[in-house]
């Protein structure tokens, strides 16, 4: 396994919390303890950890409230959740907040390994695709304002000549500013600034 | 015959003779009644059957008569007593078995008295056949009552002969009635409270089962799950080319160490339950609450509740019960448990302590940072049936008591300093244990 995936272990219980940390050193991942949410939400990498596998019931602060936590603290981490009583609704609700997983103990560790890296996965796809959008979003800043409703005109399919009409200029102004919006957004066709388009959209929120 | 049903008799009587047959049975009669009456009052629970059968006996010897029953209307026949050579009535017989019709005058609060079989009325042809083949010659039968209901009923019968029933007679007869009907009922009602008390007790053993289980369950996954992690790594360790062998030593001591753990687990529940019926043995103090603690740990995890527990250095050893002492202290966790999430305090903690109350006495202290206690009930709350909680069936505390007073301890409940309530109860020392080591 990919040895640069980072995983948090977080569990009350050491020798459980050592048990698990060998078994995913053993695949190959790096791998950090802690005793508690808060020792687990507090530390500074936090969202640096692409997965992390958490106890349901933690003392004080429980998973749930953990995962509630991590959401504004690290929006692009991946959940597995381990549990000593397997308790059904406690799962519904963690699956239905992200969780990957919902393990019982006993631990497979197959099972857990491939929930680690379908997590690690997910975050990662997660989080490549929010640079995408942070950087396009900053390209898109650069913009002029009459780029900015040249590059939403011609992203929306208008011809050259219709969004000349729309904006009231001619077509050749609008091919030059269409030109300068390839060059900045860094698109290599049309096609690429539409792409980029959808996701400045979907994530705009 | 004549039936008293409060005012109406059915048919006069022929034999409304005023005295006793003699004036000699009259004197032993009222002898034996004062006697018998005397005895029952003051009988305890488990002699009543026995000693109502007896005084039946000579009641019927005085007035030269030849049975006397009691009988039920859930549970037929109760006490008896025939003389030799009379047929016996069967324990369990009920009035409807012998006549309906003599049953419904009976439930209806009639008295029954007749000298003679050709007394009873047309419509009691079921009961005069029933007499002709079984029964006396001559008979009062009375209406037993409690609570002011007709419950049941009592008989006196002459076999051999007929016989008259003189008013003074049925007056006493009565008496009679009254006084061992009341018994009967006194006794029925303490068995009855007796086999509730012990069906509640086995109810919240076997809740107190539940939770038990659950624990184990628990306390044994822990280490087992940490097995089979520790083992699983150890096989990849072992299957990739460059290993370093010490992260496979580690990982096979942390098995072996789990296992233990798991072992003893495993061995303290079996030392819980073999412990079962020796009744006394000297427990230490840190022993029982950390048995305690194991047992309550997954409850408060759970419900994500602080448990301290500050066992106070140098405390003698107890003596008593292992088993109903966590019981109890149990039951008084719990109970704090229930009591934070019922107020769903901030603060989620409870602390178990144990002190020196006295230099003889130990004292075990609940706190919680519950709702704490309704001054309304005080300490009502350790009556049967009192609770707070909405769900409450209102027996830890009693069960709780009972444990402790049977240690021969005092168990208090009060207001906590801050928030909450602390329940307390104290246990003696062990008195040899206390010669040795006296507390600092």
């Amino acid at each position: 396994m990919n040895s640069d995936i980072r995983v948090a272990v977080v569990e009350d219980h050491e020798s459980m919390r050592i048990a698990l940390e060998r078994l995913l050193d053993s695949a190959g991942l790096c791998v950090t303890g802690f005793g508690s949410a808060d020792e687990f939400l507090r530390g500074p990498e936090c969202a640096l950890f692409d997965c992390a596998v958490v106890d349901v019931h933690l003392p004080r602060k429980n998973g749930l409230e953990l995962q509630a936590e991590l959401k504004h603290h690290a929006p692009f981490s991946s959940l597995i959740f381990v549990t000593g009583h397997g308790s059904l609704s406690v799962g519904i609700r963690a699956m239905r907040e992200g969780a990957i997983d919902f393990l019982e103990k006993p631990i497979d560790d197959q099972r857990l390994l491939d929930a680690v890296q379908r997590g690690a996965d997910l975050s990662r796809r997660q989080r490549a695709a929010e640079s995408e959008r942070l950087r396009l979003a900053s390209r898109h800043q650069s913009l002029t304002a009459r780029e900015r409703e040249v590059f939403a005109l011609v992203t929306k399919g208008l011809l050259n000549k219709q969004a000349g009409a729309e904006l009231g200029t001619t077509e050749r102004t609008i091919k030059a500013h269409r030109a300068r919006v390839m060059e900045k957004m860094e698109a290599e066709s049309l096609a690429d600034l539409v792409r980029m388009a959808a996701i400045l959209e979907s994530n705009s929120g | 015959m004549h039936t008293v049903s409060g005012l109406r008799p059915l048919r006069s009587s022929r034999t409304r003779a005023v005295g006793f047959t003699s004036h000699l049975e009259s004197r032993r009669f009222e002898t034996i009644l004062a006697q018998s009456l005397a005895a029952i009052a003051r009988v305890p629970t488990d002699e009543i059957d026995h000693e109502i059968e007896h005084w039946l006996g000579e009641i019927c010897l005085a007035l030269d008569l030849d049975r006397s029953v009691m009988m039920y209307l859930n549970r037929g026949v109760t006490h008896r007593w025939s003389r030799q050579n009379i047929p016996r009535v069967r324990y369990g017989t009920t009035a409807l078995h012998v006549s309906p019709w003599a049953a419904t005058r009976i439930l209806a609060g009639e008295e029954l008295v007749w000298s003679s079989i050709s007394e009873l009325p047309r419509d009691a042809e079921d009961y005069k056949r029933w007499l002709r083949k079984n029964g006396p010659k001559a008979q009062v039968a009375l209406p037993l009552r409690a609570g002011g209901l007709v419950v049941g009923g009592i008989t006196f019968g002459k076999f051999r002969s007929t016989r008259q029933w003189p008013t003074a007679l049925i007056q006493r007869l009565r008496l009679v009635a009254e006084v061992f009907g009341a018994a009967a009922e006194r006794k029925r009602v303490e068995s009855e409270l007796a086999r509730a008390r012990s069906e509640l007790a086995a109810a919240s053993s076997s809740a107190m089962m539940g939770e038990l289980a659950a624990s184990i369950a628990h306390e044994v996954n822990q280490p087992l799950g940490a097995i089979l992690s520790n083992a699983q790594a150890a096989r990849r360790l072992l299957s990739m080319p460059a290993t370093d062998p010490q992260k496979i030593a580690s990982a096979l001591n942390d098995i072996v160490d789990d296992s233990k753990r798991a072992g003893e687990v495993v061995a303290r529940v079996k030392s819980l339950f073999r412990g079962e019926r020796t009744a006394c043995a000297p427990i230490e103090v840190s022993t029982l609450l950390s048995e305690a603690q194991t047992l309550l740990r997954s409850e408060a995890a759970i419900r994500r509740i602080d448990l301290r527990i500050t066992v106070h250095p140098s405390l003698p050893p107890i003596l008593g019960d292992r088993v109903q002492l966590l019981q109890c202290i149990m039951n008084l966790a719990i109970n704090g448990f229930d009591s934070i999430d019922c107020a769903q305090s901030e603060q989620r903690e409870v602390e178990i302590r144990a002190e020196h109350e006295h230099e003889k006495w130990l004292r075990i202290a609940v706190c919680d940072s519950g709702a704490g206690i309704d001054p309304k009930i005080g300490e009502r709350i350790f009556e049967p049936f009192v609770t707070t909680k909405p769900q409450g069936m209102g027996m830890g505390l009693l069960i709780a008591r009972s444990i402790v007073e049977r240690h021969g301890g005092k168990i208090a409940a009060e207001a906590n300093a801050r928030h909450g309530a602390r329940v307390s109860f104290t246990l003696p020392f062990c008195p040899h244990a206390i010669a040795t080591e006296v507390p600092q």
